[in-house]
């Protein structure tokens, strides 16, 4: 029998229900399903099916009003607001649709912000920094500012940032929404080289079946509940 | 399984760089918020050292005339008049160490060709010496004190500014003394026997600008046997208001009674209260500076909601947050309380060095300089209060900001 803990996320009956007033709008409704550790998924679904909210509860930055939330067998609901803060430090990397890069830090000083939340000296996260920019081929960028890079580059120096404290979990929340073809294929074939090398488990939220099919398997949302899976590599 | 615990809290030295890169990218906004606070702590610096070195300029300047001495006059409308019998009286009160009768009136001397106006002073001179120890003979020596005809003059008398006249008067000279009279100037020569050092301004009279005599010499000179005031000096300062009570008993209303020490600790709680005064409003000026900052910051967290998200996403606590934004804050209060400390120090030392243009004090108008009171605990004591505006102005926002939730702030456009 298979236990939490082979998973990298589990999600079980998770209920997400916002409220604006009287009007309660539930995003998730139930929702269930497991990543393993090591799979690369991507999450699809009309706007409104509640992915976003399922890439944020996943991630730890949102609790579910309801259900189980396990995160390599860690049950998140009892955790405090630090030790929720440690998880997302330590196994989780985020990659959002618009990069949000803090635009007054060079590159090498985005990608390293998580390691000096962590504590790490200067110097060492510096070299850990440089070393995840190679990973996205940006390791001449380094001192950079954001706004002196284009979107494609911008997006991979995120990643960068999502890389550099080497987590197990990758959730990237459209992260091709805003590249054209190019760059879009160019980022898939770093996360896909990234989830082949390193072993890190990546959730791909995408409305794009090209970026889609590149995942081992494809979740489909509606209304808050998954509505069909399909496996495409085992 | 992977165990939770140990990751590091944020390095200061980080945070410090952190802040130094948020406040550096909204420059402008940052260097007036700075300004103000250095403005407000600046002021407090420099009103409160000017304020002290007033104090204690004024403090010397009454102390000039002997914390521990008295001085007795007919009071207004009284036709009271001292005699030897009431100096034989007051000699008694228990305490009283030296009690000098005096005579004093305007006078004018008349030296090398020109005219200087000043004060007799008709008191026995071994008297004087005793009383105020601060007057010194610069040249030759004090007049007998039973001379009719010797006197001793004040610095300004024998040295006549150098704008009016080259020449000056030296011991064993004569000395016409001009006396304004009702029925015409009486004209009197007596001889120099020493000039006194200079002494500078006092509260009552200038003693550069007088001219002091003997007893006998001051009854020839006015006609007058009865004395004007007696000068009491006491043992100790402590024994002050004790002999003037005594002094009160003795003479009631026929009387004034003014003594350096008790106007010394009036003048001083005016001062004290002043100052107080003045660093109230220096203080509520840098609390103005600190709603600066709070505006600045509270703009600073709204601008900066989405990299409130990407912190919290990256695994900033809600408490990592805070301490962020507030340490802006403080940083702010922090430079500007040292900005504020420069600033401070010059309008203090510029102020006082100016100071002596417009502040005049006493019978002879002196210019008198304050040198301000810059002490490390005022510096110090202020700066800190500008961390603590800081700080205070930077609570309200950085709670806002350690609240903003992560995934509205990354949803924020």
């Amino acid at each position: 029998m298979e236990s939490d803990g082979d998973y990298a996320i589990v999600l079980e009956d998770v209920w997400k229900v916002y409220k604006t007033g009287k009007t309660e709008y539930p995003a998730l409704r139930g929702l269930t399903l497991s990543v393993k550790s090591g799979e690369m998924v991507s999450i699809m679904g009309p706007s409104g099916s509640g992915k976003s909210t399922l890439l944020h509860i996943a991630g730890t930055l949102d609790r579910p009003t309801k259900g189980r939330v396990s995160i390599y067998g860690i049950d998140t609901s009892r955790l405090d607001d630090s030790k929720l803060s440690e998880i997302r430090n330590r196994f989780i990397g985020f990659v959002f649709q618009s990069y949000n890069l803090i635009n007054r830090l060079s590159a090498l000083n985005n990608v390293s912000l998580p390691l000096a939340v962590r504590g790490v000296p200067l110097q060492e996260r510096q070299a850990a920094a440089l070393e995840a920019l190679k990973l996205v081929g940006l390791e001449h960028f380094a001192n950079k500012k954001p706004t002196e890079l284009s979107g494609g580059e911008q997006q991979r120096v995120a990643i960068a940032r999502g890389l550099v404290g080497r987590p197990r979990i990758l959730l990237a929340d459209e992260p091709t929404g805003n590249l054209d073809t190019k760059n879009a294929v160019a980022i898939m074939e770093i996360l896909r080289n990234i989830n082949k090398t390193l072993g890190t488990t990546i959730v791909i939220v995408t409305h794009n079946p090209e970026i889609a099919e590149k995942c081992d398997r494809i979740v489909r949302l509606r209304d808050g509940r998954v509505e069909s899976e399909v496996i495409l590599h085992a | 399984m992977p165990m939770l615990g140990g990751v590091g809290d944020v390095n200061p030295v980080d945070t410090v760089r952190y802040a130094l890169s948020a406040l550096r990218e909204r420059r402008g906004r940052s260097v007036l918020t700075i300004l103000g606070i250095a403005v407000g702590s600046g002021l407090i610096i420099a009103l409160v050292s000017l304020g002290e070195g007033l104090n204690t300029t004024i403090t010397d300047r009454l102390l000039t005339l002997g914390a521990n001495n008295i001085i007795v006059l007919p009071a207004q409308g009284s036709n009271i008049q001292f005699t030897d019998a009431d100096v034989q009286k007051i000699m008694r009160i228990p305490g009283v160490a030296v009690v000098a009768p005096f005579y004093s009136t305007v006078a004018e001397f008349q030296v090398g060709g020109t005219t200087v106006s000043g004060r007799i002073l008709g008191i026995d001179p071994l008297q004087l010496q005793i009383i105020f120890p601060g007057i010194k003979i610069l040249e030759g020596e004090t007049p007998t004190p039973t001379s009719a005809t010797q006197v001793a003059v004040g610095y300004k008398v024998a040295f006549p500014p150098a704008a009016v006249t080259s020449s000056r008067l030296y011991v064993g000279q004569p000395l016409t003394i001009v006396i304004p009279n009702p029925s015409g100037p009486k004209t009197t020569s007596y001889t120099v026997t020493g000039i006194y050092d200079k002494f500078g301004a006092s509260v009552f009279f200038d003693a550069d600008t007088a001219v002091v005599m003997p007893i006998p010499a001051a009854r020839r000179l006015l006609g007058e046997t009865r004395y004007q005031a007696i000068l009491v000096n006491t043992e100790r300062v402590e024994l002050v208001e004790y002999i003037i009570s005594e002094l009160e008993a003795m003479y009631g209303r026929n009387v004034n009674i003014i003594s350096p020490s008790t106007i010394l600790s009036t003048v001083r709680s005016i001062i004290a209260s002043f100052t107080i005064f003045l660093g109230i409003i220096a203080s509520v000026s840098l609390f103005v500076a600190g709603l600066g900052i709070m505006n600045t910051m509270i703009m600073s967290v709204m601008e900066r909601t989405r990299e409130i998200g990407v912190l919290r996403s990256i695994g900033m606590t809600r408490r990592d947050i805070l301490y962020t934004f507030l340490f802006e804050a403080m940083l702010t209060g922090l430079i500007g309380g040292l900005i504020g400390i420069g600033i401070g120090v010059a309008l203090s030392i510029g102020f006082g060095s100016y100071s002596g243009n417009f502040l005049r004090f006493g019978p002879g108008f002196e210019p008198i300089t304050i040198i301000p009171d810059i002490t490390p605990q005022l510096l110090l004591g202020t700066l800190l209060f500008a961390v603590f505006v800081g700080s205070l102005s930077g609570l309200y926002p950085a709670r806002r900001a350690a609240l903003t939730d992560p995934v509205r702030a990354l949803r924020t456009e």
